[in-house]
């Protein structure tokens, strides 16, 4: 089964997942600390917030780790409502919520024994930065010894504006007609009029040039955008207690879709030695070991319909999983054993899925009943990396056995096992119900021509069973020219049969797996437009255990509201026809039981 | 046609844009992406636009045609009652 000693130690530093703030809302954490139980002092980090968030997981668990490496305990954590906090992403009024999570960060290191003198610093980037300088500024005395403003917005409107823009100027454009009254919509993620308002609140520029920051500031921003005004002008007002710096790299860490994102090395040195320096006339004291433990966490707002969640390592590799449970699960499993569902990462991102949806739909789910665990695959996320490969290496040849050893170790008590995936998650499931038994498939978006694993790539295999991999003319043409080789590649397979994506899901089902895909357009027609499959097509439907849905209100990344809130609703009707409770569902009334 | 607008949407491409060619050489109807204005870039673009003239465009005016040239953006401007945006 799924083994729950999840502290990971590497290189002297030990890095432990964590719970802290309100006991009926916790805040999600890992703490980064030297293995030999002492520390010259702590950092806060907090994480961009919505899609940036998402991008600089591996940077701010690279810098967590390194500031581990230099006597620090470092804390990086998830916001209340965001990433695998306690909460909903889109409940009212976040930002005074998102104010106290760091303060609660704060807290908890100074609770672990972290020395109140000079007392703890603080790393924030993007919107992070913004709320970090407000924190820092809210009290008579600075909240942090140093602090790090690393391409700060300089006001939450800002913020809030620029994820406006790129939402309705990229693949959701012709969705916007559609577009739910009454929330601000960014890139995957929606916010309510409260906390719009709240964010025009935050304003690094505004604040009171009286009250310092910090005893010492570090202000990076980038060189290919003009600083602005408003924000530099407040910056002056630090004086000497100010150090400016360039935050290079940020375009490719933020302005590329976030499996693409790259971490600035440059800036990530630049801020470890300062914030060291902070510390560096302090002698390390000792620190507790955090706790590991699971929580009791509402899968609704204001913490209703509750679930036991906790973190759990799975096979040779040690992949993360989050696990989500009912609370009754010992009554239940009386019954037989409770299904489990996987909720697999997509590409190289990690395991909160599109607008963390992967967090909330496995808390709901298992507030209906079933176990559930949301994944991080080898070397993405919170996830170890083999020795001798890359990090963040999308469709990585060891996921196969990592995906086949998490389904293994689920169905060692005779479970049945479903398992949803959005674009290379559909594949990695897909993949694994080619090797072991899986129940059912839900495929949100799959692609399974896998251009970037063909032949040539670092990440080509052969023992694939689930992939179309391009032959290689055609994968060499794709790395120039990806609509021409796709165009070509398509032709080709109307005559070589034996490439079409179709019968990979025909393959599935005839090994016992129910599967259901709903796709948009572009997605959808992979699998539908070779003419000689069509019959094929046809009978997979009568089966009654293949479903095909071709929807163009969801968009390819399911970063718009309708189509996250559409995969709910499809997935879990899926679930209850394939993967049914043998227990009646616990309401999921969000006011039926407090946490 | 007011060339106060225009002139304050060439300045503010000249700055915030990142285009690949001099603003100067485009017409007003040239497409600003082809001159090599990035997503992102149009993103700064938009909210130095909100900033000068102490505008916010509406969701439905947030897509990438609102700032594909300076006519459009003017436009914009002008649909917003920015006062000099109209011909």
């Amino acid at each position: 089964m799924l083994t729950a000693d999840v502290s990971r130690v590497e290189s002297g530093v030990t890095s432990t997942q964590v719970w802290f703030g309100p006991e009926d809302r916790p805040l999600w954490g890992w703490v980064s600390r030297p293995s030999d139980g002492t520390a010259r002092g702590g950092v806060v980090l907090c994480p961009p917030v919505g899609e940036e968030g998402r991008a600089a997981h591996r940077t701010f668990r690279r810098l967590a780790e390194a500031l581990a490496g230099r006597g620090l305990v470092a804390l990086r954590f998830d916001y209340d409502g965001t990433g695998d906090s306690a909460g909903l992403q889109d409940e009212p009024d976040r930002v005074e919520a998102w104010l106290a999570s760091i303060e609660a960060a704060r807290q908890h290191l100074l609770d672990l024994g972290v020395p109140a003198e000079p007392g703890v610093a603080a790393v924030g980037m993007r919107l992070g930065a913004t709320l970090a300088g407000v924190h820092a500024a809210a009290g008579e005395e600075p909240a942090f010894s140093s602090l790090v403003l690393w391409d700060p917005c300089v006001s939450g409107r800002t913020f809030l504006r620029e994820g406006e823009a790129l939402f309705g100027f990229g693949e959701n454009a012709d969705s916007a007609e559609g577009l739910e009254e009454g929330w601000r919509h960014t890139p995957g993620f929606q916010y309510d009029t409260a906390t719009a308002s709240g964010l025009r609140r935050v304003d690094l520029g505004k604040l009171p040039a009286t009250r310092p920051l910090a005893e010492r500031t570090l202000l990076l921003t980038r060189v290919d955008r003009p600083v602005a005004p408003a924000l530099s002008t407040r910056m002056q007002a630090e004086g000497e207690r100010l150090e400016t710096g360039a935050a290079d790299g940020q375009g490719q860490l933020l302005d590329v879709p976030p499996e693409l994102s790259v971490v600035p090395e440059a800036p990530l040195r630049r801020v470890v030695e300062f914030v060291a320096d902070g510390f560096a006339d302090q002698a390390p004291v000792p620190v507790k070991a955090p706790e590991e433990r699971a929580v009791v966490i509402g899968s609704e707002a204001d913490g209703g319909s509750p679930v036991r969640e906790r973190v759990a390592r799975s096979g040779p590799a040690r992949i993360v999983g989050i696990v989500d449970e009912p609370l009754d699960l010992a009554e239940r499993s009386a019954h037989g054993p409770v299904p489990w569902v996987v909720l697999v990462n997509v590409a190289a991102e990690h395991h909160i899925g599109p607008g963390r949806r992967w967090v909330e739909w496995a808390r709901r789910w298992a507030a209906q009943g079933y176990r559930v665990v949301r994944i991080d695959q080898s070397g993405v996320g919170d996830s170890p990396t083999p020795p001798g490969q890359a990090d963040d290496r999308a469709f990585a040849p060891e996921w196969i056995d990592d995906m086949r050893h998490l389904v293994t170790e689920l169905r060692a008590d005779g479970a049945r096992v479903g398992i949803v995936g959005l674009c290379s998650g559909s594949y990695s499931a897909l993949e694994v119900a080619m090797w072991e038994h899986v129940d059912a498939v839900f495929a949100i978006n799959p692609r399974l021509t896998l251009y970037p694993a063909a032949k040539g790539t670092a990440v080509y295999t052969d023992r694939r069973r689930a992939a179309a991999l391009p032959v290689a003319p055609i994968a060499r043409l794709a790395r120039h020219r990806r609509i021409l080789a796709g165009g070509i590649w398509r032709i080709y397979r109307e005559f070589a049969l034996w490439h079409a994506p179709l019968l990979i899901l025909w393959r599935v089902l005839r090994r016992g797996t129910a599967v259901e895909v709903i796709a948009c357009h572009d997605d959808a027609q992979h699998f539908t437009e070779v003419y000689a499959l069509r019959p094929l097509f046809w009978w997979m439907r009568r089966t009654g255990r293949f479903g095909f849905t071709d929807d163009d209100a969801i968009d390819h990344s399911l970063l718009s509201r309708r189509a996250q809130l559409l995969g709910y609703e499809r997935a879990t009707a899926f679930l209850s026809r394939q993967l049914p409770l043998t227990s009646p569902p616990r309401s999921s009334n969000p006011t039926a039981r407090k946490a | 046609m007011s060339s106060t607008v225009t002139d304050s949407i060439r300045a503010l491409l000249a700055e915030h844009a990142r285009l690949g060619v001099d603003v100067a050489s485009l017409s007003d109807t040239d497409d600003l992406y082809t001159a090599g204005m990035t997503s992102h870039a149009s993103v700064t673009v938009m909210l130095a636009c909100e900033d000068e003239w102490d505008v916010e465009f509406p969701q439905q005016m947030l897509k990438k045609s609102t700032f594909a040239s300076i006519a459009n953006i003017r436009a914009a401007l002008a649909e917003l009652e920015v006062e000099g945006a109209s011909a």
